[in-house]
């Protein structure tokens, strides 16, 4: 699992490559933290390179975006693959993240 | 009036006790008779075999005589050498404990009016020789003797003790010897040692106190257990009915301690033509059902008290409102007392089993409509069901639906042919039924080791087989259970091919109507199985699935007036295991990384399409978190064991551990509706594996959680 992060003035670009899985997840979290300090940036999380995601990966998600939205920042998703997308789908979150 | 609202289910307490009380009373009768039946054939077979231990003894000592006889006849003019020919004559046959030739008055002038050579063997074996005949044994007087010589042919003895204080029994066989000319010269007798008889007949009885009799022709008792098991009176009377009837099977009653007693006979099947009598008492005989009759009556107690509480309950709720509302709730609490009566029969899990697949559901009207459904493995493997409906509805049905039921429960356990379950079924709902109800049922028993169904239809719908495409199974056309008492029954019997299901349902599903009261009907029901036939990874829980999501659609918004009642019995092509692994992970998250490798390289060896890989993947990732989690107290150790197995057609996961009992597929499933705000955080990775895996199943066994992820391995 990668990590990388790019910030602008305006938005934030996490980008995420590799499995997603619990143990990824606990790692990641730290990682992310600069995500939960928008200011009012949108967020984008690229997830080209992701290949695997279970639902403590999604536990995160929901959390950055739960905080963006209190801030007032759009989440959006970029580059979700197919099998990744099902994942959303079956957890409704496909109703409450942008995709781009 | 009044009293009812008080007691608003009194009503309904009498009525089920009544009921119970009638099943129990039925259930006692019926197994009775089994009982009878049983002990019946065992005393057949018992009687057959005492019959030939002597037969055959008999039998010996006659084929020894005819051995002989040449060599009898051989040495007729030689009267001195026939000491040594009764010799040999006794000598061949272990049974044979004496031999004599007794000639006619004065044929050998020489030796006297009486001349009888007699050979016998002492208590070590050994032979000695003699001449018996003379003036004072004038054995001429014997009545044998007399009874050949008039008949001329041979003739068995009553048995007779040797001495008037002796133990030893004997039976003489005589015979009819004759010269060259035809003309008799002799009687020759074999005396046979009988003493052996009264253990034969007393051993390998099936009851402590039971006991085996012989008799004489004329009744007389010349064999049995012994003065210790029973009473000079009872033989009396024993041997005065045997002699009085000459059914095989008697009633007796002991005067002395007037227990009743079953006597079964059998006579030899040619001369002597003794008679063999066992004799079995009732309170041995019935033992194991007066044990089930009182566990019973504590059952129908039980039964009762919780029926009293739940209707108290119902009571209790009913008295807070007005009289007239009060009224309505009774109605209301006594078709939920129906309900509840109809769904306790009904089957909460089905049987786990790899080679057979079944599930059934039964969605009540709001009326109770009294269907039913069942389905069990006996002790032999073989897998009992049924479905059926009972005419009427409400509470009355729902009544004599759980006496079928019990019956059918019971009778079907230990009896292999449908169509005498059918007719036990029909004999016991023609006795009580007052109301003219009848039952349309249908049974099968199917026997997964080689595929043979055998069934019996009684006027319900054709079930339909979903093989490669879907039809009737061909019923005959017997009449519904409770119609008419004497209605026989025709089985019959298909056999199905793995792969093959069988799809039951009552007429809730073909008369589902939708507002234009159009019915559902049963091409509907063919024209939609014959879509899902041919499929290789149906389930039967996916028949019912579609078939309901079907019925839905086709009746729209329209009340249903019926129970709707479906079965569905896969039997399941089961492979060979090509493929056993198995993982061991402590409950350390960062272990997991362990599941990833491990599936991944499962996936390449079944091997399982990339997307069905990954789905499996998540599946047993978030099972397994979960128990490494919440399974053992925080800060214990643990242990999640995870195996892989795989025929080939599936591939099934099992995650098991030691922890708490938690069953995974009992909860009730995420809200994926909510809004960002209104999500949780948890709960979803259970969600995600129950929609990952084609199935998942939980079971706890003995202190283990053990859950299992299939998939339907596709070809990819």
């Amino acid at each position: 699992m990668k990590t990388t992060i790019q910030e602008t003035e305006k938005q934030i670009v996490a980008t995420l490559s590799g499995e997603l899985d619990t143990a990824a997840a606990m790692e990641m979290e730290n990682e992310l933290k600069p995500l939960y300090d928008s200011k009012g940036r949108e967020i984008v999380i690229d997830c080209s390179g992701l290949e695997y995601i279970a639902s403590s990966g999604l536990r995160i998600l929901l959390g950055i975006l739960k905080n963006a939205k209190a801030c007032g920042s759009r989440v959006v998703l970029k580059n979700v693959n197919d099998v990744i997308r099902e994942v959303f789908e079956l957890t409704g979150f496909v109703r409450i993240f942008d995709f781009e | 009036m009044k009293f009812e609202l008080k007691k608003p289910g009194l009503g309904i307490i009498i009525l089920a006790a009544l009921l119970l009380e009638s099943i129990s009373v039925m259930q006692y009768t019926y197994t009775r008779s089994l009982l009878k039946e049983e002990l019946q054939k065992r005393m057949e077979i018992e009687l057959a075999a005492k019959t030939g231990i002597i037969m055959n003894t008999l039998e010996s000592a006659e084929t020894t005589m005819q051995e002989r006889l040449g060599d009898m006849q051989a040495h007729l003019n030689r009267p001195d050498s026939l000491f040594s020919v009764t010799k040999r004559l006794i000598k061949a046959n272990r049974h044979v404990v004496g031999g004599c030739m007794a000639f006619l008055p004065d044929y050998y002038p020489e030796k006297g009016r009486f001349f009888e050579p007699y050979a016998s063997k002492d208590g070590s074996g050994r032979i000695r020789v003699e001449q018996l005949g003379g003036e004072d044994h004038d054995y001429t007087l014997h009545p044998a003797y007399g009874e050949v010589l008039r008949s001329g042919k041979s003739i068995w003895s009553d048995p007779y003790f040797f001495e008037a204080d002796s133990v030893v029994r004997l039976t003489t066989y005589s015979y009819p010897l004759r010269d060259k000319s035809g003309e008799i010269a002799a009687v020759c007798g074999l005396d046979i040692n009988l003493s052996w008889l009264g253990d034969t007949l007393n051993t390998n009885l099936f009851y402590p106190s039971s006991f085996g009799l012989l008799l004489t022709r004329s009744g007389k008792i010349v064999g049995g257990p012994g003065r210790k098991r029973t009473s000079p009176e009872s033989f009396h009377e024993i041997s005065r009915l045997l002699k009085e009837s000459d059914s095989e099977m008697i009633v007796f009653r002991d005067g002395k301690t007037r227990k009743r007693a079953f006597i079964h006979r059998a006579a030899l099947p040619k001369d002597p033509e003794w008679d063999i009598a066992l004799v079995n008492y009732y309170d041995e005989v019935f033992q194991p059902i007066n044990r089930m009759r009182l566990s019973g009556l504590l059952m129908t107690l039980t039964g009762l008290l919780l029926l009293g509480f739940i209707i108290n309950r119902y009571a209790r709720n009913a008295r807070k409102l007005h009289t007239a509302e009060v009224q309505q709730a009774r109605i209301g609490s006594e078709l939920q007392v129906a309900r509840d009566l109809q769904m306790q029969f009904l089957p909460k899990t089905f049987p786990e089993r790899k080679d057979i697949d079944i599930y059934g559901s039964l969605v009540p009207a709001r009326e109770v409509g009294g269907d039913l459904f069942d389905c069990f493995f006996r002790e032999d493997g073989r897998l009992v069901f049924c479905i059926g409906d009972v005419s009427g509805k409400g509470v009355p049905s729902a009544l004599i639906m759980a006496m079928i039921h019990s019956l059918f429960r019971m009778v079907s356990a230990r009896e292999d042919d449908p169509a005498r379950i059918m007719q036990a079924l029909n004999e016991e709902a023609c006795r009580n039924n007052e109301a003219n109800m009848f039952v349309t049922f249908f049974l099968g028993i199917f026997d997964p080791g080689n595929g043979l169904l055998r069934y019996c239809n009684a006027g319900h719908d054709n079930p339909v087989l979903i093989g490669r495409t879907a039809g009737k199974l061909p019923v005959k056309a017997n009449f519904p259970i409770g119609v008419f008492t004497d209605s026989v029954y025709e089985g019959e019997e298909c056999t199905l091919t793995p792969g093959t299901t069988v799809f039951l349902y009552t007429d809730g599903v073909t008369e589902a109507r939708n507002p234009r009261r159009e019915q559902f009907t049963m091409d509907r029901i063919l024209e939609i199985l014959g879509k899902v036939a041919g499929n290789p990874s149906l389930t039967a829980r996916k028949v019912l699935e579609t078939m309901d999501a079907e019925i839905s659609r086709f009746v729209e918004d329209a009340q249903q007036s019926d129970d709707l009642t479906m079965l569905a019995v896969r039997y399941v092509e089961v492979g060979e295991l090509v493929l056993n692994e198995k993982l061991t992970l402590k409950n350390d998250i960062k272990q997991i990384a362990g599941l990833g490798v491990f599936i991944k390289d499962l996936a390449t060896r079944v091997p399982l399409p990339d997307t069905q890989a990954r789905k499996l993947r998540l599946a047993a990732e978030e099972i397994v978190v979960n128990v490494m989690n919440y399974a053992y107290p925080p800060g214990e150790e643990g242990e999640v064991a995870v195996e892989a197995a795989s025929d080939g057609k599936n591939l099934e996961i099992t995650v098991s551990d030691t922890g708490l009992p938690f069953d995974p597929t009992a909860k009730p499933d995420a809200d994926t509706t909510l809004s960002v705000e209104d999500r949780e955080v948890g709960g979803l990775g259970i969600h995600l594996a129950r929609q990952m895996a084609d199935r998942i199943r939980y079971e706890r066994r003995g202190d283990r959680n053990i859950l299992t992820l299939t998939m339907n391995i596709q070809p990819s």
